[in-house]
Order: structure tokens, then sequence, then C-alpha cells
């Protein structure tokens, strides 16, 4: 497996806060790579600098072999970079059908996205059944659908989802993952940022786990042990144990 | 007056202001940028119609677009791209900068008396409408007005460019992590606006017969409160605020005692300020203002 | 580390630092004031002019500075503090000429000037505590657009008040009451009057909520209130600066108070940089400098044998293209919303 995307000592701050500092990370081809971390560690500061949607203020980042510095978030898109990013952003008052189309942004071949778009509103009944209805009138986990299939349809190489499970009942949660798991499939890596860890450990192939800003331990998730209790010794969680 | 005239005036008027409005909430709700020198891309054109008297009408149309857009891209490229990153306040005052550069352009050449330009005789005439008599002029504005109006509207709905505008204003940086390209957007925003002005331009300078530096600005100004009523950030809104404010001028100039009629402007200002204290958001609040780019 | 270096240095002092930013911009002005007496009489009411800008930009400043709320109604307490001088000191023979139909009570009235401007910084403050009152819940653009219409509303109604104002005609005869010394004193009165204001709770307040909204909202009530006393002040000191205005020119007419004041003086501030008081005097200052420079060079300024001369009109077009500049360059203004301290560790006067 080739190298996809190569992080090398990031740093973002805000101000005087220092979001993350000196990150290294590196995702594979076809990889599923897991973010975990408490509120405020830093997880979105660092999808958000990937995307492109903040600055790093020192570091490096490459992507297949194009450095991403002065790349601007809709050309890194085009490059392969995909986010979902927290809490969803679909645009409310659009329909299901011009959310998805705005997926298709970047794409030229303009049938063969309408094809895929079609596939999508097969796939998700739900979608398919209000795509002419408002997105912002869809429940949680049917936006999450949604946003992912929006993210898909620019064909990523890479996909981030940001705490894809926010919000959503457990039920729900695993029709995301099933997803995730349907995505990894089709070859796409992915880079999934949560705050608990049982889900993703059970679809990530490397686990980083960030803490203040910066990864204080990395490993595959059999390296990491049982996840419940991973959870209980990382963060002082101990009811919230999910399988 | 009969009701017949109300109306045409009223609708005439309204069209004019809520194409103003329009070209400025696009921008707005692209940019956040409150664009003062939307005035001069109105005036532009009518110097343009200055400059093509004689040519063949659709010669002299064209050329009132093409300089109205071309202003407005350039204003976009030259002045309010280096600004992206400053406050409101100050992009709104490097507006103010821009429309007082070219204003000054415009006295420089052609010095700041109105010159008389007569661009489509065959309007200053009055038709009889339902047995009342209205000028030809109104009539062509609003047809011009509402065919403008179907046309952006269509744009926007159903172009592709339209939708990415659309998702641009509603969460620019959203629209971004989907591939809408920023600069794109809004260089077609401002181009869009310099369209509408041109449209406005020339149908203004049909009704008053004359050019002068400061053509657009007390239109603009009117039609810049036509947008915050209306709601910020919303098209809708700026459209139906455009309207409103051409009705209640046009139902102030009509019914207002003679002796208080010249202070038609300070009630509808007035009026402004109600409606402002009363939702200030305005009529139609854009449901999210996020940060611009 | 930060912010221990900029607190550090010994308390004692303290006091009298604090007022090292307001003690340095007065003696600006007065030196200015002390340059142009040396001038001839033209330049001398040129530097007048400025500083009674400089008197509104001030006045401006005291209540977007603080509250960062954007305001177009300089022009409108202008105007108000213009013709309340001007109706009120004007001999009463000329009113008769003038304004035939004024009302008795007004008619006789023949004040000096000092007490005709200070009737005009206080009709203008009062009618902004009477209209403020319900726009300061406003913010942002919207409250852009209430004082915009505000002052759309007050040249309407001078403009065509015809018994009172003279609608379109101009008043004249005013006594030429502001000289140099008389521009100085109330440039030095209107910055030491925003300078106390900038010093006291309520203009902290008001500043801190500009820095962050969530707080202001919780406070709203206070917020409100805070934002309507800057703005009543600062109607009171842009009113004074309209009536200064009337007795330098001897002459008001409606059509000096409209939107190309509010503009320059705006740009003024925001040239200067909105955020601290140096910034308005400067911004005052350097863009009354620019226009007086580009003024001679319309007329054509001797260099060697040379004769530097830029054809008319240009002056303003390189004026408006300079603005730009300045608001790309230096988008904080020129103070870049700081005092002036001349230290090294400087204490900026909001930010800090
Ligand atoms: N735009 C911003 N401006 C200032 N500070 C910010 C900004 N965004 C994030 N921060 C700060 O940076 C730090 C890291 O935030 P970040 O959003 O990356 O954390 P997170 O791990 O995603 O947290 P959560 O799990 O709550 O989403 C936090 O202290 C946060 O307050
Ligand atoms: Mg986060």
């Amino acid at each position: 497996m080739s190298d996809l995307l190569n992080v090398q000592n990031l740093s973002v701050r805000y101000g005087a806060i220092q979001a993350i500092e000196n990150i290294d990370l590196t995702i594979s081809e076809g990889q599923v790579v897991a973010l975990i971390g408490p509120n405020g560690a830093g997880k979105s500061s660092l999808v958000n600098a990937i995307a492109g949607n903040v600055r790093g203020t020192s570091g490096d980042m490459t992507f297949l072999t194009s450095p991403l510095l002065g790349v601007k978030p809709e050309d890194r898109v085009r490059l392969g970079i995909s986010l979902v990013p927290e809490g969803r952003h679909v645009f409310s008052g659009f329909s299901v059908l011009e959310n998805l189309w705005l997926g298709a942004t970047t794409r030229k071949d303009r049938v063969q996205a309408r094809q895929e778009i079609e596939e999508f509103l097969e796939l998700f009944p739900i979608l398919g059944k209000r795509r002419d209805g408002l997105a912002g009138m869809l429940s949680g986990g049917e936006q999450q659908q949604l946003v992912i299939a929006r993210a898909l349809l620019a064909k990523p190489k890479l996909l981030m989802l940001d705490e894809p499970s926010l919000g959503l009942a457990p039920l729900v949660v695993d029709q995301v993952y099933d997803l995730i798991r349907d995505v990894r499939k089709r070859g796409i890596s992915v880079l999934v940022v949560e705050q608990s860890t049982a889900r993703c450990f059970e679809v990530a192939d490397q686990v980083h786990v960030l803490n203040h800003g910066k990864i204080s331990m990395s490993g595959t998730p059999a390296e990491m042990g049982d996840a419940a209790r991973f959870e209980a010794a990382y963060f002082g969680v101990s009811g919230e144990i999910r399988t | 007056m009969n009701s017949v005239q109300i109306i045409t005036d009223a609708l005439s008027l309204g069209g004019i202001y809520a194409l103003t409005a329009l070209g400025i909430g696009l921008v707005f709700s692209v940019l956040r940028l409150a664009n003062f020198a939307h005035a001069e891309l109105v005036t532009v054109a009518g110097y343009a119609l200055l400059i093509g008297v004689g040519l063949p009408l659709p010669l002299v149309l064209f050329m009132a677009a093409a300089a109205s857009v071309l202003v407005a891209m350039a204003t976009e490229r030259l002045a309010f791209r280096p600004l992206r990153h400053v406050d409101q306040t100050t992009m709104l005052v490097s507006s103010f900068a821009v429309s007082i550069l070219i204003q000054n352009i415009f006295v420089f050449f052609s010095g700041s008396r109105a010159k008389g330009v007569d661009i489509l005789p065959a309007l200053a005439r009055q038709v009889s409408v339902l047995g009342a008599d209205v000028s030809m002029v109104k009539l062509t504005t609003i047809a011009v007005c509402g065919a403008t109006l179907v046309g952006l509207i269509s744009f926007l709905r159903f172009t592709r460019l339209g939708l990415e505008m659309r998702a641009a204003s509603q969460d620019f940086s959203m629209a971004r992590n989907l591939g809408v390209r920023a600069d794109r957007v809004i260089l077609i925003a401002f181009a869009l606006s310099g369209i509408l002005a041109a449209v406005v331009g020339v149908l203004f300078v049909a009704e008053v017969g004359f050019v002068q530096p400061r053509l657009g600005l007390q239109l603009v100004i009117i039609s810049f409160v036509g947008t915050v009523i209306g709601g910020l950030g919303n098209l809708t809104g700026a459209m139906v605020g455009g309207f409103l404010i051409g009705f209640i001028a046009t139902l102030l100039q009509t019914f207002l005692p003679l002796e208080l009629r010249e202070f038609r402007e300070a009630f509808l200002f007035g009026i402004v300020i109600l409606i402002l204290l009363v939702r200030p958001h305005g009529l139609f609040p854009a449901r999210h203002l996020k940060e611009r780019v | 580390m930060d912010l221990l270096a900029k607190s550090s240095p010994n308390r004692i002092g303290d006091r009298r630092k604090r007022l090292i930013p307001l003690v340095s911009l007065i003696v600006i002005v007065v030196l200015v004031g002390l340059a142009a007496s040396q001038g001839a009489i033209v330049m001398q009411r040129r530097v007048i002019l400025a500083l009674i800008y400089l008197v509104a930009v001030v006045g401006l400043y005291i209540f977007v500075g603080n509250s960062g709320v954007l305001s177009f109604a300089s022009s409108a307490f202008m105007a108000i503090g213009a013709y309340t001088t001007a109706i009120v000191t004007m001999a009463p023979n000329m009113k008769s000429t003038f304004l035939p139909d004024l009302p008795a009570f007004l008619a006789i009235q023949h004040m000096p000037p000092l007490a005709g401007i200070m009737l005009g910084g206080f009709m203008a403050a009062l009618i902004a505590a009477v209209i403020g009152a319900p726009l300061m819940r406003l913010s942002g653009i919207s409250a852009g657009i209430a004082t915009l219409s505000l002052m759309v509303i007050v040249y309407i109604v001078f403009g065509n008040w015809d018994s009172v104002t003279g609608g379109q005609r101009s008043l004249m005869g005013l006594v030429g009451y502001v000289k140099l010394p008389q521009a100085t004193l109330f440039a030095i009165g209107a910055i030491v009057i925003a300078f106390i204001y900038q010093e006291s709770r309520g203009a902290l307040m008001l500043r801190a909520s500009r820095e962050d909204p969530v707080a202001a909202a919780a406070s709203g009530i206070r917020i409100t209130r805070h934002r309507w006393i800057a703005f009543v002040l600062s109607a009171f000191v842009t009113g004074i600066a309209g009536a200064l205005f009337a007795h330098l020119q001897g002459t008001v007419r409606i059509e000096s108070f409209y939107l190309s004041l509010t503009f320059l003086l705006l740009a003024m501030l925001i040239v200067g940089g909105s955020q601290s008081l140096a910034g308005a005097v400067m911004g005052a200052l350097a863009l009354s400098l620019l226009g007086e420079i580009l003024r001679q060079l319309e007329r054509g300024v001797p260099i060697l044998q040379f004769d530097l001369k830029i054809p008319g009109g240009l002056g303003d077009i390189v004026m408006a293209l300079c603005l730009l500049l300045i608001l790309m360059f230096r988008p904080l203004g020129l103070a870049g919303g700081r005092e002036l301290t001349f230290s090294r560790n400087r204490t900026s006067g909001d930010n800090g």
C-alpha cells in the first residue's frame, strides 16, 4: 500500500489557542484510520486543516504527489479529498436532489454523475422518496446519509468524516458504519473522527488518539486492546460502553 | 390620477428598485459586501448610452450591458478581492471609495453637469390602457423588469452555476468543500449585478432623459434600504423589499397632502426605520448568515 | 508570556501612563494649530476646516469606535448643530430677510456664537436621545441602514422646512467666530471628552461587547443603554462640529450635509482606525492633509524650474485611490487600533 496522505509536523492555532501541535499522520490507500479524542482535543482542527478550511501555522502536507500548502479547499476536492464536516451541514433550504447535485460540482461526466445520484437514491430509499423535499426536513440520520452520499459524488480518494455518529441513535449509527464499510469496499480511504472508541474500532485499520492537540497514542485496534477498557483508561469513561 | 396609473407607477418604480436591490443582494449574499459602488454600475450604463448615441439600438444596449459588467468585474478583481479579509465596515467604506473613484472619473472626462440622452424617442408617448393614459416608458419598464426577473430566477433555480451561487450564499465554506470555486462564484455575482445595473441604467435614462455622474446614487441608496428591509442575504427578500419600497414611494407620492409631498422621502425612510425596529433582520431574514470566505 | 510582558512594567507610574495617549494627541493638535498660525489666511482656513472635521470624526468615533456599530448619522447631527446655531445667532434683521416665517420666539433670538454652538451640540444630543432610544437595539447592517435613514430624513426635512430652515436656500450672515484658536480649543475639547468617555466603565463594557457578541447578548439591556449614552454623546460632539462649520463658512446650506460629508467622515475614521481615539485623530488629519496636497497640486506647485501640476479633477480620483490603497494595506487603519504611547511595550487602548 502506498501513501495517500502525508501530514508532517502540522500545527494549527487560533490566536492564542494552540489547537494542534506538531502532528504527523499518514494514511495509505484503502486504509480506514480512526482519530479519537475528547472535546476540544483538536480533531476538527486537524481535518479542517487537511480540507483546507483552516490554515496550518507550520508543517507540510502532501496528497499523493501534490503538496497541499496554499491549495484552496475547492481545489483539494478536485485532488480527491472530501470532508463531511461536524454538524453535517446539509443545505437545508435546498431539495435532497439539489444537495446531491452540489456533491457532483466537480464532475465533468454529468451523465455518469446523474446515474450515480439515482443509485444513491435507490440505495437510501428514504432519500429517494423525498428527493424533491427540503433537506432540512430530514432526520439527523437521513441527513448523515445524504451528506456522505453527497461527499462520495465528488469521487474522493480520501473521505473524512467528522463525528458522523454525533447525536444519532445507536441503530442509526450502525447504519452509518455499515456505510463506511461500504465506502472502504469501493477502495476509498477513510479518516473517521469520533469521541468514543467502540464503533471505529470495528472498522479501523489504524487508530490515533488525540489529546490536547497532540497524538498521544497510535496503533491498530488489536494493539489498543479491548475498546471498552481502553476508553475507561484514557477518558475516564466507564458507563457508556457500547458494543 | 386613477388606479391604473398608480399601479403602473408603482410597478415600474418597484421593478427598478427590485432589480437594483437584487443586484446589491446578489453580491451581498456571496461576499457579505454592501456594495455602494453598485450606483456607478448603473451610471456607467447611462454613459455608454451617451457614447453610443446614433449607433443602432441593439448595439447601444449591448455596449451599456458590457460596460456595466466590465466595470463590475473590474471592481471585484482590483478592489474587492484584495479586501476580502477585512471586516464588513471597512469593506463598506471601501465600496464608497470605489464609488467616489468612478464618479470622479466621470466628472473628469465628462464634467459634472447632466447631459441629455434621448435613446428611445419611440417610448416618449402615452398609450391608453383600460381607459387611462399611461406612459410607454413605464409600460416598457414593467415588461423589461419582469422579463429580467424571470431570467434571473431561472438562472438561479435551474442552472448548475445558479445552484452553486445559492449554495455559496447559504454556507460558503461547505460549498467550497464540495468544490464550488469561491473566486468564480463571486466574480459571477458581480457580473450579474452588472447586468441588472445595466438594465436599470437604460430604463432609468430612458425615463429621465439625461445622465450625470451621480445618476445611480439616490436609486441605489433607496434600493439598498429595500435589500435590508427585505432581509439581507435573502434574494427573495431583496426583490420583495425593492417592490415594497417602490409601492410605498408611489403611494406616498399619490396620497400625501400636497404640502407634505416634498417630505415624501422622509416618510419613506421613517417607515424603513419602523420596519427595522419591528423586524431588525428584515421581513424575510436569511436563515443562516454564515461568515463569508 | 505575551500578557505578562504587557502588564508587568512598574505599576507606580500607571495613572500617569494612562494619560500619555491623551496628552500626545493634545500636543499634536496644538502643534498643528501653532504651525498653521504661521501660514497664510487661506492656509489657516484649511487647517480650521481640518480641525472641525477632526471634531466630527472624534464625535463619530465615540459611538462607532466604542460600540462597533456603524453610523451614517454624522451629517445629520452636523446639520442640526449648524442650523441651530444659525437660527439662534443670526441678527434678527438678517432673519427677517432669509426666514420671514420663523416663529417669533426664534426670530428674536440673538445669542453670542459660543452659546449658539453649544446649543447646537445640545440639540443634536437631544434628537439623538429621542431617536436613539429605540434604534440602539439594532446592530450590524440594520443599524447602519437605520442611521442612514435618519440622515436622509434630516436632509429632506431641513431641505423643505422653509419657515424654519429656509429650505433649499442658504442662510447667510453668521458670525465668523471660528478662528484658529477656537478651532484648536474645540478640537482639544472633543478629544478630552472622547478620552474621558472611553475610560469610563460603560465604554469598557461596550468595547468588551464588541469583541464578544455572545456575552453582549447575555447582558443585552445594559449594552443597549450604554450604546445609547455613546450615541447621545457622539451626537453632541458632532453637532458642535456642525455649528463650528457654520461659523467658519458664515453660511449654511443643506447640500453640505449629505452623503459626501458622511462618507468623508467615515472614511477618515476608518483610515485612521476606528478602534482607537488616536486613529480618529490621525485619520482626520491625514485625509485633510492628503486633500490639501492634491488641491495644491491641481493649482500647480513650482518645484525647481518645473511647475508640477495635475489636471483639475484628478485630485479627487487620486484621493479615492489612496483611500482604497490604505484600506487594502492597513485594514485596521493607520493607528492599527492602538493609542499613542511612545513606549516599546505599548499598551493598546482596548485590545491589549
Ligand atoms: N475558529 C476557532 N477560533 C478559535 N478557537 C477555535 C476555533 N476552532 C476551534 N478552536 C479551539 O481549538 C481547540 C480545538 O478545537 P477542535 O474543534 O479542533 O476540537 P475537537 O477535538 O474537534 O472538539 P469536539 O470534539 O468538541 O468537536 C479548542 O480549544 C477550540 O476552542
Ligand atoms: Mg470537532
